[in-house]
């Protein structure tokens, strides 16, 4: 019975038709043993083949030397291939084609010529009813129903986010399957439909419309109904050939596709051949990598790899990369950055912790990776207060597992090694041999909602966004129709890309795991004239939030070291509450000079070419600026312009080439800088303190708090920590959970080596997770994650506070070194901070890494020559801060107001610091490779006279829940949620062991 | 060479003539000769290392050079005299809190939580430092007496804000302009400001850009030098006015939910909140006039510039209390909110 659109699965627990009946039979006298090893994948008793093999003489006249496929039971060619094995030409016994198949990477219809398919691979799944169904038939059936046959969760995630779908359950496959053998397992589905087509008469103004011709055209090759895109034949897809079917797996392929086999009849030069001519049920890691290679995968986190970013140099010269071409690319393989998970690093493979039913499914048509598969840490290594009980979570026996003496093993299936497995209880039980006091601190019961890897995970890639484009200039294959029809589809991922910052939330079983990107895109579409229809369009999923999304993700790089307890313990951006990276500047800025708000355009690709849109005259001399933005769109919706006067003009943004003010307040005294968060307006207003008003209704700020201070010059919230650079007064150090009861946790002496008053001015914060780099032998070690505060101290210089323990923070002051950062008699007024994967040198002489960058305005120098100028510092390690090549630009008239401006010109993002400047919009210096070239002023920015600040609208992707709990972003996978403030805010207050700082830091912290 | 190309790329609105000191004008000669690299008095395109568009920018009449007569008429000039005085300037003196502490002091009371005319430690919610420099009697309160020693001590605080000069109340726009309008023509040019309190206001309130305060700007100008002279002498939410607390209950004699006017004790405020004239006041009357009087009493405590409306700029109190007084959300204490 061969499998199709309308019986795959079908026929699992019926019987078979007459025709099928006696070819089982026959075989059934054919064949008799299983094959497989024991415990991995056991035929069918009740259907063994015949007892012994009938060779064909013909084909092995010419095919001399062949191996033997089936090893552990040898068949004869025809009964798996068919075909006439006494024929003695090749005509006569090779079954030819119906008609020319196609020379493309389409996905061939499920009866699309079956005796030419069993030929050419009897264990394509179209037709493996026939050549391995009657020894393997739960397998077979399994399989066209598991997520490998299926992908209806990378179909179904994407789908969703885009508002196409507006069930999280996804019920898209490449072919429609259904479950109807009785039997339905939690979490599963009865049945799949085929991903849907391009409805060319659907509005074209809308992201998801064009998304719908991205599945068909860009995702059909990730399934065992294709050899994916390297097809016979292709060249230069070294590490992408791979068979289809039960082959993809079974059937080991050389890197170059190359065949070794001593089959003499077979293209030893021509790649898309298996590597020899033998199934194997002992699977390596490097045949499931054929295809688990994209990024956010975990074929390249275990083996300690991971994607370029894009424009990162690399090859065999550059030191850390891959030094040949896989899959069309080098790699990212760097023991500081990418270290490999540690079962990887003790020689197992992906199919030695990976049970059956995780690869080939167990007869339920799962719809996501959640609940199809079983294995868990736990089914190894126990749980904090009991051993393994050799199960998986679906009550499956661990097959390899086993207890030997006083220990647990497992067998590799691949290489037969026994590794011992560690139990956690043995490591918190005190008087047992394996006891660790650290581990034992650690994995309290508070600490058993968390998923094993979530502190033993060690990089963690992210990439906030990927990036599509649609343009019908061009016509691209449906992968499924075959047809070539308009729009040509292109992918590219990493709008953003960090190794170190962890996403957490609660997964499927209601515990904390590591969370990383979605099927998020951002999308662009251009007309058929070429016109652009969209730019960057943020996805909108049915519930009407963000469709750039992050989901739970077990990262395949667990490491036997734990994560520091601040990584996440001291940062809301953890849990989702967004930080000051992984901003994407839109195509907005908005600028207050004194006569009004001016809306500026960005022009992402030439800066220069930015210019102002449109002028609203204000009264009262606007000095200041703070926008509220709609956070599922990225778009900016309302201004809110503070005056010398101390009014607030509340002016509609929402078409930025009209702006319309709304209303006008007088609220404040005398503000200097304000910022919004979440649903709150946050004031520095100068010496009357800062001033909190609930914004819930823009049009009518309702003032809900006041804090006293010197003189609040400035602000930057990281949620719940509100910090106040407070003039003479120092920083100041908020906890603003209760908006409307801000509570002073510290505040903080900058110039401690004098009795002189402070002269904080401008403040910045950054979030420094852990960092990863090789420790002695296979072990890593991490930097201190530190939660950092960059205060631009005016005649002090630039201070650097860590505020990791928000209620005793530290000034990092290098003893040593006490005037490293004070500069040359410099005025330090304004600051920014952020990271950067920083591009190395194309010869490999500068390595690329993940840096932390400080932005300082400054006016330093001798009397008579007094500059205004921009410095970069790397504060990658904060207590040795260093400026790299070419660290500064000089600029004039700035206003005191550094910005980010990161630039999304797929595949590049750009980093820019824009200084502000009343000459003009502002200096634009392009500090994207600060390693490789150091600064380079990009733009400078006119059109508008005597600019007092700027802000430009972002899209804060890694915001995806704000401070009340309100969902921004959706999550595409049912009972995965955010963790509620509730939740959170003793996350956030929990006691955390002390760090000593090292010898030499002078740190006085808070004068509190 | 180099700064002129980037100060040439910051190019804005043009350079009003004006006169040149003799060291602007040899710093300006300096870079124009840097540049003309040719020494033949003018910047021809090849010479220009700029965009074209910077060229033409500087080369208004479109000849194909920039003379010196075009560049000193340049916005490009006026930025590069003005970073050319920033540069000359000592870096700028370090902010004195003692020379705060009269501005501070104005807002101070807003954290008289219990509206005792005082704020003591356990109302401040802000720093020891913040408190300590505003204490400046050191008798543990900040109160009125603190703003007294503020202001003796520090008569200079304000010098930097030009409506310091007027103490008293500026006569009226009509006034202003009989006695300084020389040409009559409904505005104050700089020629006739010169050498009044005026003189330095011109910048900041000149919005049109026409070197003149017309009538409009004149007004502005009056509105918030009234504003601030009325701010120094605002008081404080203790000031206002309030309803005394009435023990409704203990009152009510007869239990039917309303005071008679025999039952109310306070028979002077009967009147008062009876709104309806109907012999009885109840419950809700008396909260109504408790707005009221609240309302009332925000305006003629707070209103400093007699528009009927209080904002919270010029509310003295806390702006919890603003929040809950400015009950319609308006962002303003009037009389509806009563």
């Amino acid at each position: 019975m061969l499998l199709g659109p309308r019986t795959l699965g079908a026929n699992h627990g019926r019987r078979a038709p007459r025709a099928a009946r006696r070819r089982g039979a026959a075989l059934f006298l054919a064949l008799g043993l299983p094959f497989f090893v024991p415990g991995h994948s056991t035929p069918d008793q009740a259907r063994h083949p015949p007892a012994s093999p009938a060779y064909d003489t013909g084909c092995l006249a010419c095919h001399v030397g062949i191996e033997e496929m089936h090893p552990g039971y040898p068949l004869s060619c025809t009964q798996c291939h068919g075909g006439n094995g006494e024929a003695l030409t090749q005509d006569a016994a090779h079954v030819a084609p119906k008609q020319t198949p196609p020379n493309d990477e389409r996905v061939l219809g499920v009866d699309f010529d079956l005796p030419w398919q069993r030929f050419k691979n009897p264990s394509n799944l179209r037709v493996a009813d026939v050549a391995c169904a009657p020894c393997h038939q739960s397998a077979v059936h399994n399989l066209a129903k598991s997520l490998h046959g299926t992908t209806t969760g990378h179909l179904g995630d994407g789908f969703y986010e885009h508002g196409v779908t507006r069930d999280k359950t996804p019920t898209y496959s490449v072919f429609k399957v259904s479950d109807d053998d009785g039997k339905t397992g939690p979490h599963a589905i009865k049945a799949t439909r085929q991903v849907p087509g391009f409805d060319q008469n659907a509005k074209k103004n809308v992201i998801a419309t064009h998304y719908t011709d991205l599945a068909r055209k860009a995702c059909m090759h990730c399934h065992l109904w294709s050899e994916g895109r390297a097809v016979d034949g292709r060249l230069g897809l070294d590490g992408d050939y791979r068979g289809e079917g039960c082959a993809a797996c079974h059937v080991t392929y050389s890197d170059d596709g190359r065949s070794r086999s001593r089959d003499q009849t077979i293209d030893k030069l021509e790649p898309g051949h298996p590597l020899v001519h033998r199934l194997t049920s002992k699977i390596p890691t490097d045949t499931c990598t054929r295809c688990h290679y994209g990024d956010a995968s975990i074929g390249m986190h275990f083996r300690g790899m991971a994607q370029l970013v894009p424009g990162m140099p690399a090859g065999p010269d550059v030191d850390g990369t891959t030094k040949s071409l896989q899959n069309g690319a080098f790699y990212i393989k760097d023991q500081d950055l990418t270290p490999p998970d540690v079962h990887h690093q003790k020689g197992m493979h992906c199919i030695d912790c990976h049970t059956l039913a995780d690869t080939m499914g167990d007869g339920d048509i799962y719809p996501q990776m959640d609940h199809a598969v079983e294995i868990e840490c736990e089914s190894c290594h126990g749980t904090f207060d009991r051993v393994t009980d050799f199960t998986t979570s679906h009550g499956r026996r661990v097959p390899n597992l086993e207890r030997i003496g006083d220990g647990v093993f497992l067998r590799s299936k691949v290489t037969g090694k026994q590794h011992k497995v560690t139990q956690v209880k043995h490591l918190l039980t005190p008087d047992h041999p394996a006891y660790n006091a650290r581990a034992a601190a650690a994995m309290n019961p508070q600490h058993a909602r968390l998923e094993c890897y979530t502190c033993h995970l060690g990089f963690n890639v992210d990439f906030f966004g990927f990036h599509f484009d649609r343009n019908e200039q061009f016509t691209q294959l449906d992968l499924l129709s075959g047809e070539r029809t308009p729009g040509r589809v292109t992918t590219q991922e990493k709008v953003f890309a960090t190794f170190n910052q962890l996403r957490l939330g609660f997964n499927h079983e209601g515990k904390i795991a590591p969370w990383v990107v979605g099927f998020s895109t951002l999308g662009s579409a251009h007309g058929a004239g070429g016109e652009q229809l969209l730019r960057q369009e943020a996805p909108v999923t049915a519930a009407l939030l963000s469709g750039i999304t992050m989901i739970p993700h077990q990262v395949h790089n667990v490491r036997a070291e734990a994560r520091d307890c601040a990584d996440c313990h001291r940062s809301s951006a953890v849990y989702g509450r967004g930080s000051s990276n992984f901003r994407l500047t839109r195509e907005v800025a908005y600028g207050v000079t004194s006569r009004g708000l001016w809306t500026i355009g960005l022009h992402a690709k030439t800066l220069a070419q930015s210019k102002p849109i449109a002028r609203l005259d204000l009264e009262g001399m606007p000095r200041t600026l703070a926008l509220l933005t709609d956070e599922v769109r990225g778009r900016a919706t309302h201004a809110f312009v503070a005056t010398d006067a101390g009014d607030v003009h509340i002016v509609s943004i929402e078409n930025p080439a009209l702006p319309r003010l709304l209303a006008s307040r007088r609220l404040l005294h005398d503000p200097r800088r304000m910022l919004v968060g979440g649903r709150h307006l946050y004031v520095a207003d100068g010496t009357a303190g800062v001033a909190v008003f609930d914004i819930d209704k823009p049009t009518t700020p309702k003032p809900i708090a006041t804090v006293p201070t010197v003189d609040a010059r400035a602000l930057a919230l990281s949620w719940p920590w509100l910090l106040v650079a407070d003039g003479p007064g120092g920083l100041l150090i908020l906890d603003v959970t209760t908006a409307a009861r801000p509570i002073l946790l510290a505040d903080v002496d900058l110039n401690f080596e004098s009795a002189q008053p402070n002269d904080a001015t401008d403040v910045a914060i950054l979030f420094q997770a852990s960092r990863t780099r090789k420790g002695r032998g296979d072990s890593i070690e991490r930097t201190r994650p530190r939660h950092l505060a960059f205060v631009a101290s005016g005649l002090d210089g630039l201070r650097i506070v860590d505020f990791t323990e928000p209620g005793k923070p530290l000034v990092l002051h290098e003893t040593r070194n006490p005037q490293g950062l004070q500069f040359n008699r410099a005025d330090v007024r304004g600051v920014a901070v952020n990271t950067v994967f920083d591009l190395g040198t194309a010869g490999g002489g500068v390595k690329s890494q993940e840096r932390d960058y400080v932005y300082v305005l400054m006016n330093e120098g001798a009397n008579e020559d007094r500059q205004e100028r921009v410095r970069v510092i790397d504060v990658t390690d904060p207590l040795r801060p260093r400026t790299p090549r070419e660290p500064d630009k000089r600029v004039y008239g700035a206003s005191g107001r550094l910005l980010n401006v990161r630039t999304y010109n797929a595949p590049f993002l750009q980093h820019f610091v824009l200084a502000a400047s009343a000459g003009g919009v502002g200096t634009c210096i392009n500090v994207s490779k600060m390693s490789a070239t150091g600064t380079e002023i990009a733009a400078t920015i006119g059109g508008v006279e005597g600019l007092r600040d700027l802000l430009v609208e972002e899209l804060a992707l890694d915001r995806l829940v704000d401070e009340e709990g309100r969902w921004i972003k959706d999550v595409s996978h049912a009972d995965c949620r955010y963790l509620t403030p509730a939740e959170l805010a003793p996350v956030l207050r929990a006691q955390l062991p002390a760090q000593r700082e090292p010898r030499g830091l002078r740190a006085p912290g808070s004068r509190r | 060479m180099k700064c002129f190309a980037v100060a040439c790329l910051l190019a804005g609105a043009g350079l009003r003539a004006q006169k040149l000191m003799p060291e602007q004008q040899k710093y300006l000669d300096s870079i124009f000769t840097q540049y003309d690299r040719s020494g033949d008095g003018n910047v021809a395109r090849v010479e220009f290392p700029g965009t074209d568009a910077q060229f033409k920018e500087l080369d208004p009449d479109g000849n194909g050079t920039i003379t010196q007569a075009e560049f000193l008429a340049s916005s490009t000039a006026k930025r590069l005299l003005a970073s050319f005085e920033s540069m000359k300037k000592e870096p700028r003196a370090r902010v004195d809190l003692a020379s705060l502490a009269a501005r501070r002091l104005r807002t101070a009371l807003r954290f008289d939580r219990d509206r005792d005319g005082r704020v003591v430690r356990d109302e401040w919610s802000g720093s020891d430092v913040a408190f300590r420099t505003l204490d400046l009697n050191a008798d543990g309160v900040i109160d009125v007496r603190d703003k007294k020693i503020a202001d003796a001590a520090a008569p200079e605080a304000d010098s930097a804000d030009p409506l310091r000069a007027f103490t008293l109340a500026l006569p009226g726009r009509e006034a202003l302009l009989k006695k300084l309008d020389r040409d009559k023509d409904g505005a104050l040019a700089a020629s006739e400001l010169a050498g009044t309190d005026l003189q330095p206001l011109l910048a900041r309130f000149d919005r049109n850009s026409d070197t003149k305060l017309d009538a409009t700007e004149l007004q502005t100008v009056i509105d918030q030098v009234a504003r601030a002279v009325n701010r120094r002498n605002a008081g404080t939410i203790a000031d206002v006015p309030r309803l005394p607390d009435i023990p409704f209950g203990a009152w009510d004699k007869d239990k039917d939910g309303r005071l008679a006017n025999a039952e109310f004790e306070e028979r002077e405020l009967f009147v008062r909140i009876d709104a309806d004239r109907d012999g009885y006041v109840t419950k809700d009357e008396i909260a109504r006039a408790k707005r009221a009087l609240e309302a009332e009493g925000f305006l003629a405590r707070f209103d400093l510039n007699d528009d009927g409306r209080v904002t919270l700029a010029e509310f003295a109190g806390a702006p919890e209390v603003f929040a809950r007084a400015d009950r319609n959300g308006d962002g303003a204490v009037s009389k509806q909110d009563g």
